[in-house]
């Protein structure tokens, strides 16, 4: 049934507005709904035309405290009412007071089907707002200053005032509430006010966690420089937009308390635009009085030095005078250092370099690099690089100069341009040079065949070295290979083994035993240094007749014999040295088995 | 060269620069670097390019003539000249320690095993490695020390030649006064339609990135078009350039 309605209905209408009602009378009318508001609320203003389906045209006329929305929402409607049927148009205005107090909106015209008809006047009662209102009105600006204080832009700028052409350190600071679902920052601050430059913003430096307003905030600063342009008073105020996610049965997420809202961070993305408060800055012009003839426009507490990269060339040569100027100032709009040096030099325009601060330019050291030629040989004075800024927090100019340089020029090679055929230049016509630092070399020079970083591989030197040092190594293990005697390795072991213990029995203060030690390896030693293979069974007097028949000094037998009564008394007649003299009886052993080689 | 010796044609070039035939100087200049190299012809050729506007080429040649003579000043004046009229910073200049330039990598390699030979000589047939021998333990310690020391000489040279082998410099594809709006564009894909990477001033010092062989990382396109992925000295930004976007500052197989 409702199928067959919907089908049918909406053509019978149409047929029944355009046929069976064309030719009824017209009527319009016109009235405030409600007709009685408070300050706080709206109304509508709603004119019906009766007998017509057609859009009227006209202007309503504009009221003194009443503002009427554009364009009007517009009603069709046919109807039967006790069985006669009735059509009409609708014309409906939001109207929002700007005041309390009674309104009139007077009859004015509308153009129906191409005839005139008066729309009767309408009158609207604003009374002042009531209780409820109070509290709307107050939910609402505690709603727009949570929203300010959701997102907001802090600039902050050190110093109450500029000079003209200053460059201060300053910073803009976007607070981004943790509970803002925000998914990106659309657009960076830009500056309002034109009295102003800066410098370009780069990276933002975040913060997490910084708490303002008893909420928790993630702030995004960036620092820049800030240069006074025109003198005079300037507002400068900063603009950013965010994107931040919204309900998507909300036209716009700020028309409630999104805060509360628990399905907020789902749905749309909706653009918001942030601003920071606007600062008033004044720009004052730089004092003239006392302001030096070289001042160029440098602004801050700068220093200056100068530095050659030679104090000896020769005539024609160029010399790099770096000039740093380092401080704190308006690097960006820092020119060069005017460089007077008379007909002795010529110099060169700048190479500028600038290492510091890059974001704001204002903290750092600027490099001026001068080619300076000497024009003439002697000894020559490069003159002092003379500089003056103004001190903006000290109010007065300061004039600066770096030390002079000495330059110590030789005369140099003079150089012979060559001749030039008459008839090699008629047919061509020269271009026009650029700049000609440049001498041309006249002769080739030293021909190579490539261009190519040497490989040391390559190097014989590399080669030889490898070769003989390798030989010579092999050799020495070979001639030690063969040259090992098993039975010598043998008994060198065994001194070492007996030195040890006699040391040990030098430590333990035993006699005894040390004097055991050293008679046997005054033994050993005799045994090799006499080819003598087994020792061990020589008695003192055998050894001292193979020490004589070895031809050993008297002097080194009879220390030898001494020392060995000592040990054999020591070890068989039981008698021994003083514990203290024990260690003058090594010592006296290790300087007599020296002797024996 | 047509079989002329280079010094003839070296003065016809001294001689066409001198009548004012710039552009014919070049041109002689430019054969003549062909097949053999010296540093005034390389220091004639960037002035010659100097004059002509074309900075990035006036870079190459002065890279090419320092490399052949690296005494002389007026070529290191003129490139920093050079590279400032093409919109680059001469800090970029700024290299290691002479001492550790590529040139000198074999008189690190032989002081390297002078002294390692030597040292290894000393302990093999003089000293006795002995445990707690305090002169054994600080001739070692010299040893060692001074063969790490050469060794990290020698490295460090290394490096700079491996990297100076694989330096180019940024051209504008022909010999042109006007740099192109952009720079030289460093390509996401080899290929002219792909989108850039970055842009890099004409004269820029660029490094060729190497495959597992030790070649430059190369693609040929349909066309034929030669490409090289190449970096900035900083490594940072990198991309594909066309063979005809470049020079090497050494002569280079590519």
């Amino acid at each position: 049934m409702s199928q067959m309605i919907n089908k049918f209905l909406p053509p019978f209408l149409f047929w029944f507005a355009s046929f069976g009602l064309a030719h009824g009378q017209i009527r319009v009318e016109a009235t405030f709904d409600p007709p009685n508001i408070t300050s706080a609320n709206t109304t509508i203003y709603k004119i019906v035309v009766h007998g017509t389906q057609q859009s009227p045209l006209g202007a309503v006329p504009s009221v003194d405290g009443l503002t009427f929305s554009s364009p009007p929402r517009t009603l069709r409607s046919a109807s039967f009412i006790n069985g006669v049927p009735s059509i009409r148009f609708e014309l409906s205005f939001t109207v929002t007071p700007q005041r309390q107090g009674s309104f009139v909106v007077p009859s004015w015209n509308l153009e129906i089907e191409n005839d005139l008809y008066a729309v009767p006047p309408a009158r609207l009662q604003v009374l002042p707002p009531n209780q409820k209102d109070k509290l709307k009105q107050a939910q609402q600006r505690k709603q727009q200053a949570d929203l300010r204080e959701a997102a907001f832009l802090e600039f902050s700028c050190p110093r109450p005032f500029l000079f003209e052409g200053e460059t201060v350190a300053a910073k803009v600071s976007l607070f981004l509430w943790n509970r803002l679902p925000v998914t990106r920052i659309e657009q960076i601050p830009t500056k309002s006010g034109s009295g102003f430059s800066m410098t370009e913003l780069g990276q933002p430096v975040e913060q997490r966690d910084v708490k303002r307003f008893n909420k928790t905030y993630s702030v995004y600063s960036w620092n820049f420089g800030l240069t006074g342009a025109l003198p005079g008073k300037h507002s400068i105020s900063f603009d950013s937009s965010i994107r931040v996610r919204v309900r998507n049965n909300r036209n716009s997420p700020f028309s409630s308390p999104f805060f509360n809202d628990p399905f907020f961070g789902f749905g749309r993305e909706e653009g918001l635009k942030i601003s920071s408060d606007s600062l008033n800055l004044e720009i004052r012009p730089l004092p003239v009085i006392n302001r030096p003839a070289n001042f160029q426009g440098a602004i801050g507490n700068l220093s200056i030095v100068s530095d050659p990269d030679s104090n000896r060339v020769s005539v024609g040569d160029p010399v790099r005078l770096t000039c740093v100027i380092s401080g704190t100032g308006n690097f960006a709009a820092m020119p060069a250092p005017d460089l007077s040096f008379g007909k002795s030099f010529k110099v060169g325009p700048p190479a500028f370099s600038f290492d510091g601060n890059e974001n704001t330019k204002q903290n750092g050291s600027q490099t001026f690099e001068f080619i300076v030629t000497p024009l003439q040989a002697g000894l020559l004075e490069i003159p002092p690089v003379s500089f003056s800024y103004f001190d903006p927090l000290e109010e007065k100019y300061y004039s600066l100069s770096t030390d002079s340089h000495n330059l110590r020029v030789d005369p140099g090679e003079k150089w012979i341009a060559p001749k030039i055929a008459p008839s090699s230049t008629a047919s061509v016509s020269p271009k026009n040079a650029s700049q000609d630092l440049f001498q041309t070399e006249s002769e080739p020079g030293n021909w190579i065949n490539k261009l190519a970083t040497p490989n040391p591989l390559e190097s014989n030197t590399f080669w030889i070295i490898q070769i003989t040092f390798s030989g010579i190594f092999i050799s020495i293990l070979i001639f030690r290979f063969k040259g090992r005697n098993p039975r010598l390795e043998a008994r060198k072991q065994k001194e070492r083994l007996l030195e040890a213990k006699a040391r040990e029995a030098l430590k333990h203060k035993d006699v005894p035993g040390l004097h055991q030690a050293l008679r046997r390896r005054i033994r050993l030693r005799v045994g090799i240094a006499c080819d003598q293979s087994n020792t061990s069974a020589l008695s003192s007097t055998e050894i001292i007749n193979l020490l004589n028949t070895s031809g050993y000094s008297d002097e080194i037998v009879g220390e030898v014999l001494q020392l060995l009564k000592i040990c054999d008394e020591s070890e068989y007649a039981g008698t021994s040295n003083e514990p203290s003299n024990i260690e003058s009886t090594f010592q006296r052993s290790r300087a007599i088995l020296k002797k024996i080689k | 060269m047509n079989g002329e010796s280079p010094n003839k044609l070296f003065y016809d070039a001294v001689r066409a620069e001198a009548s004012g035939d710039l552009d014919k100087a070049i041109e002689i200049y430019s054969a003549i670097s062909q097949e053999t190299h010296s540093a005034n012809l390389h220091a004639n050729l960037a002035n010659l390019f100097f004059k002509m506007k074309d900075y990035p080429r006036s870079v190459l040649h002065f890279r090419k003539a320092i490399w052949i003579n690296p005494g002389n000043r007026d070529y290191r004046a003129n490139l920093v000249l050079a590279l400032e009229m093409a919109g680059i910073s001469p800090k970029d200049l700024t290299g290691p320690p002479p001492s550790f330039s590529p040139r000198f990598q074999t008189y690190w390699l032989v002081a390297l095993s002078i002294f390692f030979w030597s040292g290894l000589l000393l302990f093999s047939y003089f000293l006795r490695p002995r445990l707690g021998n305090s002169s054994t333990f600080w001739v070692a310690g010299i040893w060692i020390t001074g063969t790490f020391f050469l060794g990290w000489g020698f490295f460090l040279s290394r490096m700079e030649s491996t990297k100076l082998n694989r330096e180019v410099i940024a051209l504008s594809p022909s010999s042109q006064t006007e740099d192109p709006a952009n720079g030289i564009p460093l390509r996401v894909f080899a290929g002219d339609g792909s989108s850039a990477n970055t842009n890099v001033t004409p004269g820029t010092s660029l490094f060729l990135d190497l495959d597992t062989k030790g070649f430059p990382r190369s693609h040929q396109s349909q066309s034929g078009e030669k490409w090289f992925l190449a970096r900035s000295s900083s490594g940072t930004n990198k991309g594909w350039i066309k063979r005809n976007e470049f020079d090497p500052v050494l002569d280079l197989h590519l």
